[in-house]
């Protein structure tokens, strides 16, 4: 079955404005502006949210919708423009003065402090002066048996799970009264299952009268659970609807202005990638690979895997379950407890990432601020750095200047990066070009192993469809490509083989035909597959 | 050793003034600042209580002002730390030189190029007759200064109030998390200024406490170090109250033992050592992952789930 | 950043733009101080000046105390661009300093050409062994190198002051300074400029400086280190082992550091004195911090402390004015310097808990100073 990849259809022109009457609507943002310096945020934006709605704010990163509703959670002051809470106007100096208007948010990733227990992170937001510990610990048990997030309010934040903390900024929220929640990408740390259940919760919300505000980039998220979408882009408010009345296809045309492929349709790099598998010895070879965090925790336990030079193998997994781990012990950033790591036939477990890049080795790390490029230093200096000390670039001690600009320019050239110039900043990028020089570093010609954590997170369409080709590219060319990503739909576009990681375990290996978004998600829960699991 | 036992009330005594630095540096810590400036506080502070202390005759005026100084010295270099982003530690280094220099010129012009200025006011003692014959008890607590009473009443006091009050919550929280304190409505750097000022005006006191506690005199940097082992006490107790008064309380013994030691002529400096190489053991202590070498020695269960 | 090119005047322009401020700035401060107890502040400058520059003897003692200054400051430079903040100059310089005394009055009889690289290096060597330690902690423990380098400074001190007073004491003295014997004539550094005391350290000061600025900007290892102090977690990830280049950076700043004490012991008192240092280390931190650590003002920065210092002294002869009116004017600078600075380069960790922006790139900072670590 080969289909050409679904062409969305043009965008309507215009803004289809949500009818309704005042008095309907919780939250009125209306005519917000917001710059920060030369960059327009938010460019006379006009958001009503219709009391009891689920209402999606749609864009790509960059649109302004993280801005916007951190105006409209206090964390932010408008410019200009006016803001109604069930109309009455409101200035919102701050969080607390907005929760104090019903307004609350939970954070993508949330804002606790690990050291304090559960009741004395809510009790962060009050206003006595000594707090009475005794009631509200009793109220955080029962509005937590109410509304279904039971967690005990004794217990340290730093001991829950992702999605437990994410309950405890939930209850916070309903402890305070909330009449209208924010959620920031609620589901980006949860399994489809995990979200299912949050999506019951919101819609119970909803029928108890509070108001839902759900940033988000996943557009079957917004067709499942919104009443209502709006889409932002470059700032401005451009598209409005009914959930029911609008489709994906328009969304997304109304998210990137442009027609565009929405899916890279598996068939396509299934087919080509097939031919290119080649039989021999594994590039990436990890056997009974234990792994534990800073806390001596164990993370990964006794995994094995195998990477050969012309295929992608994708790790599906929910954050926390230890890929990570996975991605830095292959990378040579952190040592195993047991296990080895070979590259190209090389046991490299316990050598540093030099050595493994002698090998062949590139890694595109997750943390793209920290560990992706270095924001002080230059564009030049970034894109050299990894084969700085080898010649052509340098001599035995010195470097060669002008061998290093030639080298960068063309870099720069190749993959299109925008910058004023190589001597610029790193840091003065956009997060998609920075992420273009971190890709253009790693993916040089002849690295035989390509380690890409979250390769396209928080990377804008076009960006991420360069470097998805880049990718594929890669592993035509004979690359073998460790794929580890929270987009589901990444593993699934592009992965020839996958295999699950859930509690630090390999839950399933499925290649070809098997590979899917449902029996991904089943099995990164702990779930059985149905078609069970294949070794690959 | 007789020594050790005869240095114990002295011992207190002075140990107080690290004690109360120690307890002003947690504020600052919890919130998240690395204040290594307690040194020049306190020498603030035992300048300005000499000096109006000399001029007014009245002790508790000398300690209002001296309160007074320092608490505006620590909200100064809060400004240029926390406003204008300053960097804590070089911030911290120059505020302690210029409270040496500032101090000893001052102490220059006033006694006309002297290096010691004294003055009549003095802090009292706490009398308890009651207790003069008991055996310990009564070396360290029939006679002792009113501000040495003070220091130990905070230690519990500041303990509450970081466990319990709303303040102390918010410091806990700037101090680890600040993001999440923002979103929970905490007002980051008021909460940073108050640390400060707090930090100020127990480091007013224990200035003061050094320079009216016993002697009644300011001299030239006559705080010699004992910030700087103040700010040790604080990180070997982690900014806990309890932990952090019992090394202030060893480190001023510490001190006492030493001079009792050079008094009969045994070498003190390995004493004088003591509160430096115990910060420096807790730290490393700290610092080594025990639940790994446990496990990997095979002493521990195959480690905790995640 | 450093670029192969030399930079245009306008870069160095802008980098000498916050320090000069901030002196100006200070010097106000002091004016006002001066006002304020009934002298005169221009009289006060002028003594200043003179009591720097005025007389040869003065030049020359202006330069005396500007070159330890050099030494330190270079320690901490180097240190704080491999992202490690060393704040035990003064304990590493110490140690140096002892150990090349040692190395100084041990020998008898060798010639000088021998004898004093022979010290320096043991000055040299000292400052490293004592810097390696907390180095090895950071590294393998994690542990906090401002307070261990913090502590090891009094440790040497207490060390020091002990093997002065016992077992390497000169008999016969008393009073408030000790030394040890005196070092062999062989060891003593000649003079530049006899009969004052600006020796050969001065030149070697110098050559250090511009060797430090050298490497750091076209060696191999020197782009290594610069990323790794400035971004570890990056460098690591490209293929540059951190540890590695953290642990060499602290042994060459305590080399640095100890250099400069061997300095001190070999031109200036000829012997180990206790006290010995009483600042030195920490003045050259502040002399780095005026010039934002970077090598080449440095030189400049030291002879403008040492400047201070020395006009002081004359200050105080002349105008009665107490010289402890300049650690104040040094140390209001420094602060003003500070309050505009570090906002270029900064730690891996922050000293102070500061709100990070979490806006994506595209939308740049917001109003809350994303400034963090």
């Amino acid at each position: 079955m080969s289909a050409d990849p679904m062409l969305v259809t043009p965008a309507p022109s215009g803004t289809q404005a949500l009818q309704g009457t005042p008095g309907e609507y919780a939250l009125r943002l209306e005519g917000i502006s917001k710059s920060f310096g030369e960059i327009r945020a938010n460019d006379d934006v006009t958001l009503r949210v219709r009391r009891g709605a689920i209402h999606g704010v749609v864009g790509e990163n960059g649109a302004g919708k993280t801005t916007l509703m951190r105006i409209a959670y206090g964390f932010y002051r408008a410019d200009a423009g006016r803001i109604h809470v069930d109309d009455t106007p409101v200035d919102l100096t701050s969080p607390r003065v907005a929760l104090g208007s019903g307004i609350a948010m939970v954070h993508q990733h949330s804002l606790l402090v690990d050291s304090l227990t559960v009741a004395e992170n809510i009790l962060l937001a009050t206003d006595q002066a000594i707090p009475s510990f005794g009631p509200a610990q009793a109220r955080i048990r029962e509005i937590g048996e109410r509304f279904g997030l039971a967690v005990e309010p004794t217990r340290r934040v730093g001991q829950l799970s992702v999605a437990g903390k994410q309950r405890v900024e939930i209850l916070k929220a309903l402890y305070f009264d909330a009449r209208i929640v924010i959620l920031d990408e609620p589901t980006a740390v949860l399994t489809p299952q995990e979200a299912r259940g949050l999506f019951a919760h919101l819609r119970t919300f909803a029928q108890q009268g509070k108001t839902i505000l759900i940033i988000t980039h996943k557009l079957p998220e917004v067709m499942a659970v919104t009443t209502d979408v709006s889409v932002m882009r470059a700032g401005r408010l451009v598209y409005e609807a009914r959930t029911a009345e609008t489709s994906e296809e328009a969304i997304a045309q109304a998210m990137v202005g442009r027609s565009v492929a929405l899916r890279m349709h598996r068939d396509r790099t299934a087919a080509d990638g097939a031919a290119n598998i080649s039989s021999s010895e594994p590039v990436l070879e990890v056997r009974g690979l234990t792994v534990c965090d800073d806390r001596a925790v164990v993370r990964l336990r006794s995994v094995d895997l195998d990477v050969r030079a012309g295929e992608i193998v994708g790790i599906a997994a929910v954050e926390g379950n230890g890929q990570s781990e996975l991605v830095e012990a292959v990378a040579g950033l952190r040592r195993p407890t047991e296990g080895t790591v070979r590259v190209s036939g090389q046991d490299v477990t316990a050598s540093d990432p030099r050595r493994r890049r002698e090998q062949g080795m590139r890694h595109i790390p997750e943390d793209r601020l920290q560990a992706g490029v270095n924001p002080s230093a230059s564009v030049r200096e970034n894109l050299i750095c990894g084969r700085h000390y080898r010649p052509p670039l340098a001599g035995r001690w010195l470097m060669r200047s002008d061998q290093m600009q030639r080298y960068a320019a063309g870099l720069v050239e190749r993959f299109a990066i925008v910058t004023p110039s190589a001597s610029t900043r790193v840091g003065a990028l956009s997060g998609g070009n920075m992420q273009k020089v971190v890709i253009a570093r790693e993916l040089e010609e002849g690295a035989r192993l390509i380690v890409a954590a979250q390769p396209t997170q928080g990377v804008d369409i076009g960006a991420t469809e360069a470097i998805r080709n880049e990718l594929l590219r890669m592993r035509d060319e004979g690359a073998a490509i460790l794929l580890v990503s929270s987009e589901l739909s990444e593993i699934v576009d592009l992965a020839d083989r996958v295999v699950v990681l859930f509690g630090g375990e390999v839950a399933g290996r499925l290649s070809g035909d098997q590979i899917e978004e449902e029996s991904l998600g089943l099995l990164m829960m702990g779930g059985r597959s149905g078609s069970g699991a294949v070794d690959g | 050793m007789e020594i050790l036992l005869a240095a114990l009330g002295p011992g207190l005594r002075t140990a107080s003034p690290i004690l109360l630095a120690a307890l002003g540096g947690i504020f600052t810590q919890r919130a998240g600042v690395f204040n290594i400036a307690l040194e020049g506080y306190m020498l603030v502070g035992a300048f300005v209580a000499v000096v109006v202390g000399s001029v007014t005759g009245s002790v508790w005026l000398a300690l209002a002002a001296a309160l007074v100084a320092c608490t505006v010295l620590a909200l100064l270099m809060a400004f240029v730390v926390l406003s204008l982003g300053g960097d804590a530690v070089v911030v911290g280094i120059a505020v302690n030189l210029l409270a040496a220099g500032l101090t000893a010129f001052l102490l220059q012009e006033i006694t006309d190029g002297g290096a010691f200025l004294r003055t009549t006011a003095s802090l009292p003692n706490l009398e308890l007759p009651f207790l003069a014959d008991v055996p310990i008890l009564g070396d360290l607590f029939a006679s002792q200064g009113i501000l040495v009473w003070v220091a130990l009443a905070l230690v519990p006091l500041i303990a509450w109030t970081l466990a319990r009050t709303a303040l102390g919550l918010r410091m806990r929280a700037v101090g680890e998390h600040p993001e999440a304190a923002v979103s929970a409505g905490v007002n980051v750097l008021r909460t940073q200024y108050i640390a400060f000022g707090l930090c100020g005006a127990l480091c007013a006191l224990a200035g003061a406490q050094l320079a009216l506690g016993l002697l009644s005199l300011f001299s030239i940097n006559m705080t010699a170090g004992r910030g700087i082992i103040a700010f040790a006490a604080v990180i070997f107790g982690a900014a806990a109250p309890r932990w952090v008064a019992l090394a202030a309380l060893v480190f001023g013994v510490a001190d006492a033992v030493a001079n009792r030691m050079q008094a009969v002529g045994l070498p003190v400096q390995f004493v004088l050592m003591v509160p430096y190489v115990l910060t420096i053991a807790v730290l490393l202590i700290a610092a080594v992952p025990w639940r790994r070498v446990l496990r990997l020695s095979g002493r521990a269960p195959a480690g905790a789930e995640a | 950043m450093a670029e192969a090119s030399t930079p245009p005047l306008r870069h160095i322009g802008a980098a000498v733009r916050g320090p000069l401020i901030a002196i100006v700035l200070g010097f106000v401060a002091a004016a006002v101080l001066v006002l304020l107890i009934g002298k005169d502040p221009l009289e006060a400058a002028s003594a200043l000046w003179r009591g720097a520059f005025g007389t040869p003897n003065n030049i020359a003692g202006t330069l005396a105390l500007a070159t330890p200054l050099i030494f330190s400051a270079l320690a901490f430079a180097v240190a704080f661009r491999g992202s490690m903040f060393n704040a035990g100059v003064e304990g590493q310089l110490i140690i140096g300093a002892f150990l090349s005394a040692f190395v100084g009055f041990s020998f008898d009889g060798l010639p000088a050409i021998v004898h004093i690289p022979l010290m320096l290096g043991a000055g040299a060597l000292g400052g490293a062994l004592w810097a390696l330690l907390p180095a090895i902690w950071r590294v393998g423990l994690g542990a906090n190198e401002i307070v261990t380098t913090l502590m090891m400074n009094f440790i040497a001190i207490a060390l020091t002051d002990y093997l002065v007073l016992y077992p390497f004491r000169l008999p016969g003295q008393s009073g408030s300074a000790i030394r040890t014997e005196s070092v062999s004539p062989s060891a003593e550094l000649p003079s530049l400029w006899p009969p004052y005391n600006v020796t050969i350290a001065l030149p070697l000061a110098i050559f250090c400086v511009v060797i430090a600025w050298y490497v750091l900007r076209r060696f191999v290892v020197g782009y290594e280190v610069r990323m790794v102090g400035s971004a570890p977690r990056f460098a690591k990830t490209a293929g540059i082992p951190p540890s590695r280049h953290m642990i060499g950076v602290m042994l060459i700043s305590g080399a640095l550091a100890g250099l400069g004490g061997a300095a001190q012991v070999g031109g200036v008192f000829n012997a180990f004195v206790s006290p010995f240092a009483t600042g030195l280390g920490f003045n050259g931190v502040l002399v780095a911090l005026l010039v934002g650590n970077a090598p080449l003002g440095i030189p400049f920065a030291a002879v403008f402390i040492g400047a201070l210092q020395s006009g002081a002294i004359g200050m105080e002869l002349t105008t009665s004015i107490s010289r402890y009116l300049v650690a104040a004017l040094t140390a209001t600078i420094i602060i003003f310097v500070s309050a505009r600075q570090f906002g270029g380069r900064r730690l891996p960790w922050a000293t102070v808990a500061r709100v990070r922006s979490r806006e994506p790139r595209s939308q740049a900072k917001g109003p809350t100073d994303g400034t963090g670590a």
